[in-house]
């Protein structure tokens, strides 16, 4: 087999539009990931049990589905009952939501490895509930779960293709719309490879760095 | 608000306190002067903890009150609705009391200076290059000058110890607790602590709980000593009574199995 390298060169910038849309959609997913996991965390955590039971079944069901079911549910459902996303903003919903639900539990490991003095220290200085919970316990409970949500992190990255399923032209759909009509399938697979590979790179370093600090302080 | 000379600066009125079957405290009633530093004694398991962190509200009174200058702090579990205390009444009145835990309980992700201003700032409402001034002038007065920036970890047992001291004193607190605050360090490590609450002792008015197990330590700061038992005050009095020449049987074995001093 001969490698078209002209061909390569040519339909790269094609692969690294898409990898925009890639990166867009890891890091709105993981944004929203991390904000939703957060409120999962507290409803999951009240002492209502009208409140943990009924956050608890959600965080199983959504955990316990396939994302690409999740991603054609909401991509083919929500416009049924008139909800309209564009594509990509239906997938980083979906990536978000799903991911949220893992990263609630990193959450609630995280916070019940605060150690009880720290609560009582907090509450002989006379801390409100709020400076408690901003200022010492949470930034210690994400030190210590930073290496986790690095993972999860690159563990979303890899995921995005699927949202090439829901027309999302992220590298994947990208490089099958190319390869659609140069027949070209290996330049262009080996590239979106070798892309993520070289994504993967930085956010490995990420995760390590995390780590650094997370030894740093804990 | 009476805060005249004969009001106690903490008073216990028959506290009870129970976790599952063990009563730790058992209708203990008690005033503490203004001013005046106790040391209070008593074996392991006799409630010496629990009375500290009843005081700063980390544990919930099953029945009685704590006051501290006349306000309450705490009441039972079961107190009529109209004497709950609502959470931002307990925050004011506990702004007099400061505690020193024998964990230290430092905040591991700030550095020496950032624990100690941290509640100036968020409860005080202080400014914050007010407060770091203060702060690093706590620090200075516990020893502790070059070592700002240090986080816990860096530190020496000792050295984190002062850095709790100057946490809670960068609150001002006119009531301080101590819990065995040396039981957690070498040996080597006590007497650097124990100094600075002497000079504390020495070079300030605040009214003092010292929980301990360093008899000598007791004997040289206190004006009072109340050696308990079972959640029960067994005697109490000036130190040279209590530690030199002991009313209670109970207390003379305590001080002969914790050795001669
Ligand atoms: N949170 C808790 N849950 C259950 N039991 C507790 C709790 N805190 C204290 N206790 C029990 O209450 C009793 C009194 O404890 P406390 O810590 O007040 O004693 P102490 O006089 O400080 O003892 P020591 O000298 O060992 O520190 C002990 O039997 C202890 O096991
Ligand atoms: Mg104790």
């Amino acid at each position: 087999m001969r490698i078209d390298y002209e061909y390569a060169l040519r339909v790269l910038p094609v692969l690294l539009r898409g990898a925009v849309t890639t990166l867009q959609a890891t890091i709105g997913g993981m944004a929203l990931a991390l904000i939703l996991g957060l409120v999962f965390v507290v409803l999951l955590r009240s002492k209502n049990v009208f409140i943990s039971y009924p956050t608890r079944a959600v965080l199983e069901f959504v955990r316990g589905t396939p994302l690409l079911i999740q991603l054609f549910f909401l991509f083919y459902v929500l416009p049924e009952w008139g909800i309209r996303l564009e594509a990509l903003g239906t997938g980083i919903f979906a990536l978000g939501l799903h991911y949220s639900t893992y990263i609630a539990e990193v959450y609630r490991a995280g916070i019940e490895s605060v150690p009880r003095g720290q609560w009582e220290a907090s509450t002989a200085l006379s801390f409100s509930k709020v400076d408690t919970w901003r200022r010492i316990v949470l930034p210690q409970a994400v030190i210590t779960v930073l290496p986790m949500l690095g993972n999860y992190l690159v563990a979303m990255f890899k995921e995005t293709p699927l949202l090439a399923t829901i027309t999302v032209i992220e590298m994947l759909g990208a490089g099958l719309s190319a390869a659609a009509s140069s027949y070209r399938y290996f330049e262009v697979f080996t590239l979106i490879g070798l892309i993520f590979l070289a994504m993967s790179l930085p956010a490995g370093a990420l995760v390590r760095k995390f780590e650094a600090i997370n030894k740093r302080y804990a | 608000m009476n805060d005249h000379r004969d009001v106690p600066a903490i008073r216990f009125t028959g506290c009870s306190k129970a976790f599952g079957e063990t009563v730790v405290l058992d209708d203990f009633s008690w005033d503490v002067p203004v001013g005046r530093r106790v040391a209070i004694l008593g074996p392991s398991g006799s409630g010496k903890t629990t009375l500290l962190r009843l005081v700063m509200t980390i544990e919930q009174l099953d029945e009685g009150a704590i006051d501290v200058f006349g306000r309450p702090i705490a009441v039972g579990r079961d107190a009529p609705a109209a004497e709950r205390l609502s959470e931002r009444q307990v925050r004011e009145v506990r702004r007099d009391v400061g505690m020193v835990f024998q964990q230290f309980n430092l905040f591991p992700h700030m550095t020496a200076l950032e624990n100690v201003i941290e509640a100036p700032v968020r409860v005080l409402g202080k400014n914050k290059n007010e407060a770091a001034e203060h702060g690093r002038q706590i620090l200075r007065q516990v020893g502790l000058q070059g070592k700002e920036d240090a986080h816990p970890r860096k530190l020496s047992g000792g050295q984190q110890q002062r850095v709790a001291i100057a946490r809670a004193l960068a609150m001002e607190p006119r009531i301080m607790l101590f819990d065995e605050v040396t039981s957690a360090l070498d040996p080597e490590l006590v007497g650097e602590v124990l100094e600075v609450i002497r000079d504390l002792a020495e070079h300030s008015s605040m009214t003092m709980l010292l929980v301990t197990h360093e008899i000598g330590f007791a004997r040289d700061v206190s004006d009072e000593v109340l050696f308990m038992e079972h959640g029960r005050v067994v005697e109490s009095g000036p130190p040279e009574d209590v530690l030199g020449n002991p009313a209670e049987e109970r207390t003379r074995s305590f001080l002969r199995a914790v050795g001669p001093h």
